[in-house]
């Protein structure tokens, strides 16, 4: 019976120290577990001290001076911004060049623009058959190599073309795209056709489609992808001469605003 | 109150140990009285009013049925009118809310009864109604006394520890505890053995669970695959196992600590037997009060009892469709087990035996999950692979690895195999071992609080009813 | 009874005894126990001393309610009151360290939409994305972007961390990928706006600390990625850039997501800004946060790095509108409608306009148009985090 109970202790007393093992082990994987984990949010540090340095320093910047400076330099932008804005119709041309028949030579001969800017002739237009007048104005064109270039046709082909509106409007794509490839980097802009006083619509009424041609021109234009400007609004009656076709000096200094407008420049 | 709160666990429950161990004798029980209500009243001091009127209520009713009558007809019909009273009461309470045309005016739709007050179904007011059924019952049937004393009658049936999930104690078992009981270290230990247990499977286990269900079912909207549907109804199942049976731990625990010696209330449901063993040992209480004052009287052994009574059972969850499905289904499953088919099935070997057992329990629990009767067997359809989504989906599988640690924990509390090694590996050995185990409970306890401190809360289902 | 049998039950019985008296010495143990334990938490909860905003948290804790008859009559000053008692408790902070770490052991790697990913990454959760919301700031974008047809208009939509650095995700982790949302964006607004691709730039430095590790922002390294792959698109003429150098200006940064989550709440990160090595090639800045009205010649609040949340050195945090006027050599003005992920890339536009005007629609009040009106704005950005975008609704209204 004693040996049993000493075998019984025993066994106890092993099952004890394996608990007691057990329970130590564990705590110490813990232990170990927390030290790594707390070990590993330490990671290393960057040094500030450079950098609040620097904050600091621009803290302590006066704002006030710097304010000043700015509107110093905003002014000198609102000065430029408003001589851009005031600039003479010549200033704004400086780049641009225009093309057309004898309405055209009005800009000139009437003091808005410089002579050298306009390459207009008398009778041209787009559906010049024996006399390519036209020709000699893309050439001048393509040689002056402008920013924008803007062409004002219609008059003469209003007759040239003897109511057929599709010979203006092909002829005129030929010159389009003629000058789109040999300029392409210039911005080209076309102006409406002028309307004419009732006087000459009853002489020759061939001059009845002047708005049936716009309107095929405009949408020309819209597929070529060219600016068309629509200058009907600014004719006045008391600007048409005698002819009742051709303007008088009234009228050249608003159709330059208005391209200018149009055309941005 | 509820037992899972900081103000109870740190609050209340301190106190009143303190204030009931410093007591005299004679006034103990009215230290614990004056608790409950305090505990009850927490909830709201209208539900405490409901509870004293039902108190009081059958108090009286105790003494008109012990009391003189000229025959035993006119005892009978007093039964009858206090019975039929309380579960007048327990209906309007209970399901008042959600009957047309019925006086309080819906909770859903956020209005308020008068006063501008949110209604809720009292707590527990199923389990105290139950006590006090259960007193006037045996009363007429003589099995107990008539309680003049009405601090011990209001306690039996107000006691905090087994008034918010159970377990319900009949009258004439509890008789005696409230005079004769005794406290003392060991039991104070054996109780809060049991309250940190209860506490780590509502807090640890089934609060998570909860958790694991609302982000599976967040992810898996509209797209749940055959394992997901499984591993939700099996979070939703065992959630509520846990939640219960947390309950009812620390109720028995609380109990221990002023000396009740509460009847166990779960035996292990999930591990092992067929259907109705499991329900045999879930809400070991309940089943048994259902038997003793409710079956009894409708007629033993027959079909239609058993099913009249999961019919009930399935409607005291709630007026719905799904509820009576519930209920029938497990009604039939009971007869089934008891007729010859049974018989043969229980033929099957063991293991087999309690899977298929686990589905069809499971199945059970599809009509709780969803709302609908539809939803649910569009749900089970999914189960059955029927759904349109695959075997599994990357949701499930994210679940289940980041869940892994609390579904071994969960698995290995659903039996007892564990938890019976634990104590026979401590239970041997000497004071070394004891204060190791001491220091275990330490720990979990102060992890049970550290997540009712920071974690989501759960509200426990049955708390409502 | 043979001997052998009485040897036996003799063993029995002394085991029994051996049993009744561990069970007893056990609960002793345990009651002591659970009783030091309860009173000393009791009595430590007791200590007053009410916190009202939680930094550790970064939400406000719930104080001690006030009383009232209905609330007593119902139960809801008791609730509130559970929850007072609860936030306010003692240790909180040490409580909810032993949560996580539990959480972690037990595999658990997403808390508060916030993953704990490899290396010590936290990784923000991509949002849901709200196509209402997504499909009508897109098209007020548009309509914005074709009134001004002169001022070129770019978008940049900036990844969350879990899509770049999807390998610092925990295993089997799903993730939502927001790239299908930034292509269907781009495809829409073809025509008008600019798109400025930063995912493919930031996925080829995703081995860099691009991200920070414990909050949702990218690291002003992410954002220097960025403007270089910005200043391509914007056609950026780079001699006006002046050569840059990080400097750390704190080293214990620990983000949003570290408090949303709980995870890494140690961890310390640095926080760079990019200057001129050469003070004199700084440019000098003239910063009006327009709302609070006050100026300041720099981009950087210092008083910010003593707070919780240290990214907001850059700009100061939110501010409805911040107007940036600069002496640089050009008058080109920009318009830059943001969140808070642009705060640390705009340092870097400054030499290349004369004002940069900062829009966060969340907090603006007025409307861009009329900004656009009375400013000469030659660019206009949107920079926002995915994240933000997809459910952000203070475009709509400031493009309304």
């Amino acid at each position: 019976m004693g040996r049993d109970k000493a075998k019984t202790t025993r066994k106890r007393e092993d099952r004890d120290v394996v608990l007691r093992i057990s329970v130590f082990l564990m705590l110490l994987m813990l232990m170990i577990g927390g030290l790594v984990v707390t070990a590993g949010m330490m990671n290393p540090r960057e040094d500030p001290t450079e950098g609040l340095k620097r904050l600091k320093e621009m803290e302590g910047l006066d704002v006030k001076a710097i304010d000043g400076q700015i509107q110093v330099l905003e002014e000198e932008e609102r000065a430029a911004d408003e001589a851009w804005a005031n600039r003479t119709i010549g200033e704004k041309f400086a780049n641009s060049f225009v093309i057309g028949d004898s309405i055209t030579q009005g800009l000139y001969e009437h003091g808005v623009l410089e002579k050298a800017r306009v390459t207009a002739e008398g009778n041209s237009g787009v559906c010049d058959t024996e006399e390519t007048r036209i020709e000699g104005h893309i050439e001048k064109a393509v040689e002056t190599a402008p920013q924008v270039l803007f062409l004002s046709y219609g008059i003469n082909d209003i007759v040239a073309s003897t109511g057929h509106v599709s010979v203006f409007t092909d002829a005129y794509r030929d010159v389009l795209d003629r000058l789109k490839e040999e300029l392409p980097d210039t911005k080209i802009c076309v102006n409406s056709i002028l309307p004419v006083q009732q006087s000459v619509i009853d002489k020759n009424p061939l001059y009845g489609n002047i708005s049936k041609y716009n309107q095929e021109l405009e949408e020309l234009c819209g597929e070529l992808d060219v600016l068309f400007i629509d200058n009907g609004s600014l004719v006045e009656d008391e600007y048409y001469t005698e002819d009742g076709i051709h303007m008088g000096s009234g009228y050249y200094e608003k159709w330059a605003d208005h391209m200018a407008e149009e055309a941005e420049l | 109150m509820i037992f899972d709160s900081i103000i109870f666990i740190f609050a209340f429950l301190p106190v009143v140990l303190i204030v009931y161990h410093i007591a005299p004798d004679w006034l103990k029980n009215g230290v614990l009285l004056l608790a409950s209500l305090i505990f009850y009243a927490w909830g709201g001091l209208i539900y405490l009013c409901f509870m004293l009127v039902s108190v009081i209520f059958n108090y009286v009713c105790g003494l008109w049925i012990a009391g003189k009558a000229k025959k035993r007809r006119d005892v009978r019909m007093r039964l009858a009118v206090c019975l039929i009273v309380n579960m007048v009461m327990l209906g309007m309470l209970k399901y008042g809310e959600s009957l047309p045309g019925s006086l309080y005016p819906a909770q859903n739709a956020g209005e308020t009864a008068g006063f501008g007050i949110e209604w809720l179904v009292p707590m527990g007011i199923t389990f105290y109604t139950f006590h006090s059924l259960s007193y006037i019952i045996d009363v007429y049937r003589g099995n107990a006394k008539v309680q003049k004393n009405p601090v011990d009658f209001a306690l039996y049936v107000t006691l905090f520890v087994k008034l918010p999930a159970g377990p319900v104690v009949r009258y004439s078992v509890f008789e005696r505890q409230l005079h004769d009981r005794k406290g003392s270290w060991v039991k104070f230990g054996e109780g809060a053995m049991f309250f940190v247990r209860g506490l780590v499977k509502k807090v640890i286990l089934a609060d998570n669970l909860g958790r694991l269900f609302e982000e599976l079912m967040a992810m898996e909207e509209g797209q749940m695959s055959v394992l997901g549907a499984w591993i939700g109804l099996a979070a939703f199942a065992f959630q509520i196992y846990f939640a219960f049976g947390g309950y009812s731990d620390m109720a028995a625990g609380l109990g221990w600590m002023f000396g009740f010696e509460l009847p166990k209330n779960f035996d292990y449901p999930y591990a092992g037997g067929g259907v109705a063993a499991f329900w045999r040992r879930w809400h070991i209480s309940l089943g048994a009060w259902v038997e003793e004052y409710v079956y009894r009287f409708l007629g033993r052994g027959s079909a239609f009892s058993i099913l009249f009574i999961w019919l009930l059972a399935g409607l005291w969850h709630g007026i719905s469709w799904n509820f009576v499905i519930w209920g029938i289904y497990f009604g039939i499953l009971t007869v089934i087990g008891m007729s010859m088919l049974g018989e043969s099935l229980r033929r099957i070997p063991g293991v087999l035996r309690h899977i298929f057992s686990v589905i069809l329990i499971f199945a059970g629990w599809v009509f709780f999950l969803c709302p609908t009767p539809k939803e649910a067997l569009e749900y089970l359809q999914v189960m059955l692979g029927a759904g349109i989504n695959g075997l599994s989906d990357p949701f499930v599988r994210y679940i289940l690895i980041t869940n892994l640690g609390l579904l071994i924990a969960v698995f290995l509390g659903l039996t007892p195999g564990m938890y019976r090694g634990f104590e026979k590996l401590f239970n041997r050995g000497g004071k070394g071992r004891a204060v190791v185990n001491g220091i275990i409970y330490g720990v979990l306890f102060l992890l049970c609080t550290a997540y009712l401190v920071t974690g989501v809360h759960y509200p426990f289902l049955y708390l409502r009813f | 009874m043979g001997n052998r049998q009485r040897q036996k039950s003799g063993k029995q019985s002394q085991r029994r005894r051996e049993d009744k008296k561990g069970k007893i010495y056990r609960r002793r143990a345990v009651a002591a126990v659970f009783a030091v334990l309860l009173g000393t938490i009791s009595l430590i909860d007791l200590i007053p001393g009410e916190k009202g905003f939680s930094h550790r948290e970064d939400r406000e804790l719930t104080v001690k309610p006030k009383m009232s008859l209905k609330g007593v009559l119902d139960g809801g000053y008791m609730r509130e009151y559970d929850a007072y008692r609860t936030d306010q408790f003692t240790g909180r902070s040490l409580l909810r360290l032993m949560k996580t770490g539990t959480d972690l052991l037990a595999g658990r790697r997403r808390e508060g939409g916030v993953y704990k990913g490899r290396d010590d990454y936290l990784l923000e959760e991509i949002a849901a994305p709200d196509e209402e919301q997504i499909d009508k700031s897109v098209e007020l974008i548009g309509e914005f972007a074709g009134r001004y047809e002169k001022v070129p208009v770019y978008l940049m939509l900036v990844p969350g961390a879990a899509n770049v650095l999807d390998e610092k995700l925990p295993d089997s982790a799903v993730v939502r990928d927001e790239r299908q949302s930034f292509e269907s964006i781009r495809q829409t607004l073809e025509t008008s706006v600019r798109w400025v691709d930063v995912s493919t730039v930031l996925e080829k430095h995703m081995k860099e600390e691009i991200y920070y590790h414990t909050d949702r922002h990218w690291t002003s390294l992410g954002a220097y990625y960025a403007y270089q792959a910005l200043a391509e698109v914007m056609k950026l003429d780079m001699e006006k850039a002046p050569g840059l150098e990080p400097y750390a200006v704190t080293n214990s940064f620990n983000g949003m997501l570290s408090s949303a989550s709980g995870y890494n709440t140690g961890y310390a990160e640095p926080i760079f800004i990019y200057t001129p090595k050469n003070r004199d090639e700084e440019i000098s800045l003239a910063v009006e946060y327009v709302e609070e009205g006050v100026k300041t010649a720099t981009l950087y609040d210092r008083s910010k790095l003593i707070g919780k949340n240290e990214y907001e050195v850059f700009l100061g945090g939110s501010h409805g509108m911040v107007d940036i006027r600069t002496t640089a050599d050009t008058t080109d003005r920009l318009l830059i409608v943001k969140d808070s992920y642009a705060n640390c890339l705009i340092p870097f536009l400054t030499p290349f306009y004369r004002e940069l005007i900062v829009i966060e629609p969340g907090l603006y009040e007025g409307d861009l148009d009329t900004i656009m009106e009375e400013n000469k704005i030659s660019s206009v950005l949107f920079l926002y985090g995915g994240n933000t975008f997809v459910q952000d609704s203070g475009i709509s209204r400031c493009l309304e």
